[in-house]
């Protein structure tokens, strides 16, 4: 099997959802969208035909013509008591966080899959997975550092993918990427007045917390910086 | 009429209804064919106790109406007969078994191996619980035709029942000497038993009406669910 996550409980829904391939038994895998549902399902179920619920009469015809059915956006479907899973096998993704009694009746297997956040060795599986990822297709020479400040769960493995790649481009920059960066920036944002105050506060915000995490004292930056520490202190209450 | 020919001890060895002689001591001394398995879920010196208490006073008979439960088999009176000091009999009368009225849904019925699913229900149990489960099955118990998706929800709904405790009991084995009769053909019985230390009773309607859409007779109690599943092979 190839390493899909680190968790128990998600290879225990594997293994069992996989013990049940070849029987007419209908299942249902609900939890919060991007959790890996789809992923799992596929898997095992690669053969059998795939149908999304918000077309309902493409199910219907499915569960008429093919013994071996997935349906996809499970929680679209508001009419599901039309649904016949006699001698079928069925199994449903859902993206619906509860499992109301209605469906509890209709499925033999209900499984829940648990939210990224509850499944912390798979936060660090994939961060490694994504960022692997991005060194390759930016080519990266380097390695790059992911913190876990610069990662964002909020919307499981599709946050998770999009802030490490971010992550890792924004850490790999040059200082020409970054002139370039400014520079486009800038283009969209040359507006009204005060524009070279205003601009600068996003060269010298950054350059001013940066500083302050390396030497952790005003004084000692203030001299880095060769500017005076009554400048320094001023622009330091401005920005924070 | 001439009854010398009759051979009495055949007839009583063939009723329905267990027969059970017992010496002064509470020994055992005869019991028939049905009352062997009687035995096999009653103990000796309950039933014992229940010919004594409820024994006429005098040399003769006497019968009681008296609802009684060992395991799955239910009793609606007992007679008790002495007619010396030297033993005591006691017949118990089954209750009539309810007609399984149910129709079969034979085009949603295939060949199934019970401890196949028996096995991917626990897995999928074990999935959210911590309950030990200790598993009792025989393993040449025969395919039966039963609807896999059905059965497996009832065996999902009735594991649920006991999540809270810390251990499960299952068994499996095929049933001695009893049977079933659906829409007038008669099964043999396989018994699967869940019990426990306590169980949760929610879904006990739910489960009744499952069991019974399987053609299976359902029995439930405080710590422990019983299942006859009609051994139907085609």
């Amino acid at each position: 099997m190839f390493l899909i996550s680190r968790s128990e409980k998600i290879n225990r829904i594997y293994q069992t959802l996989a013990s049940t391939k070849e029987l007419f038994v209908s299942s249902i895998i609900y939890g919060e969208a991007y959790t890996g549902k789809k992923s799992l399902v596929k898997k095992i179920y690669n053969n059998s035909l795939w149908v999304d619920g918000n077309d309902l009469n493409n199910v219907k015809e499915a569960l008429k013509n093919s013994n071996y059915v997935v349906i996809t956006n499970f929680d679209k479907i508001l009419n599901y008591d039309e649904l016949n899973f006699e001698n079928i096998n069925v199994v449903a993704i859902s993206n619906s966080k509860n499992m109301d009694s209605r469906l509890e009746n209709l499925f033999a297997f209900i499984y829940n899959m648990p939210s990224l956040k509850d499944r912390v060795e798979d936060i660090e599986l994939y961060k490694d997975i994504y960022k692997k990822e991005a060194i390759n297709l930016y080519d990266i020479q380097s390695d790059v550092e992911i913190l876990n400040s610069d990662i964002d769960i909020s919307k499981n493995l599709k946050s998770l993918k999009s802030s490490v790649y971010k992550s890792v481009l924004l850490k790999s920059l040059r200082e020409d990427d970054i002139s370039y960066l400014l520079y486009n920036y800038y283009l969209k944002n040359f507006s009204g007045n005060n524009v070279y105050k205003k601009q600068l506060e996003v060269f010298e915000k950054a350059l001013i917390s940066a500083g302050l995490d390396i030497h952790k004292s005003q004084l000692k930056l203030s001299d880095v910086l060769g500017i005076n520490r009554n400048t320094l202190r001023k622009k330091i209450n401005e920005y924070y | 009429m001439n009854t010398t020919n009759i051979d009495f001890k055949f007839l009583v060895e063939s009723d329905n209804n267990p027969l059970i002689v017992f010496n002064h001591n509470g020994k055992i001394i005869y019991l028939n064919s049905n009352a062997e398995v009687l035995m096999s879920y009653a103990n000796v010196h309950d039933v014992f106790e229940l010919a004594l208490k409820n024994a006429p006073k005098e040399y003769g008979n006497k019968t009681t109406q008296i609802e009684l439960n060992f395991n799955q088999l239910n009793f609606y009176a007992i007679n008790v007969s002495y007619i010396s000091d030297e033993w005591i009999a006691i017949r118990l009368y089954y209750r009539p078994r309810d007609k399984m009225l149910t129709k079969r849904n034979k085009s949603a019925e295939i060949p199934t191996d019970l401890n196949s699913l028996l096995d991917i229900a626990i897995t999928q149990f074990k999935i959210d619980s911590s309950s030990n489960i200790r598993l009792f099955t025989d393993q040449d118990i025969p395919k039966v035709m039963l609807n896999q998706n059905n059965f497996l929800k009832l065996l999902r709904k009735v594991l649920a029942l006991f999540k809270a405790t810390s251990y499960i009991d299952i068994t499996l084995k095929v049933g001695i000497g009893e049977h079933i009769i659906i829409e007038g053909q008669r099964y043999p019985l396989i018994d699967l038993i869940f019990s426990s230390n306590g169980r949760y009773c929610d879904d006990d309607d739910i489960i009744k009406n499952l069991a019974k859409e399987l053609c299976l007779v359902a029995n439930l109690k405080e710590n422990s669910i019983f299942f006859e599943i009609p051994l139907i092979r085609n």
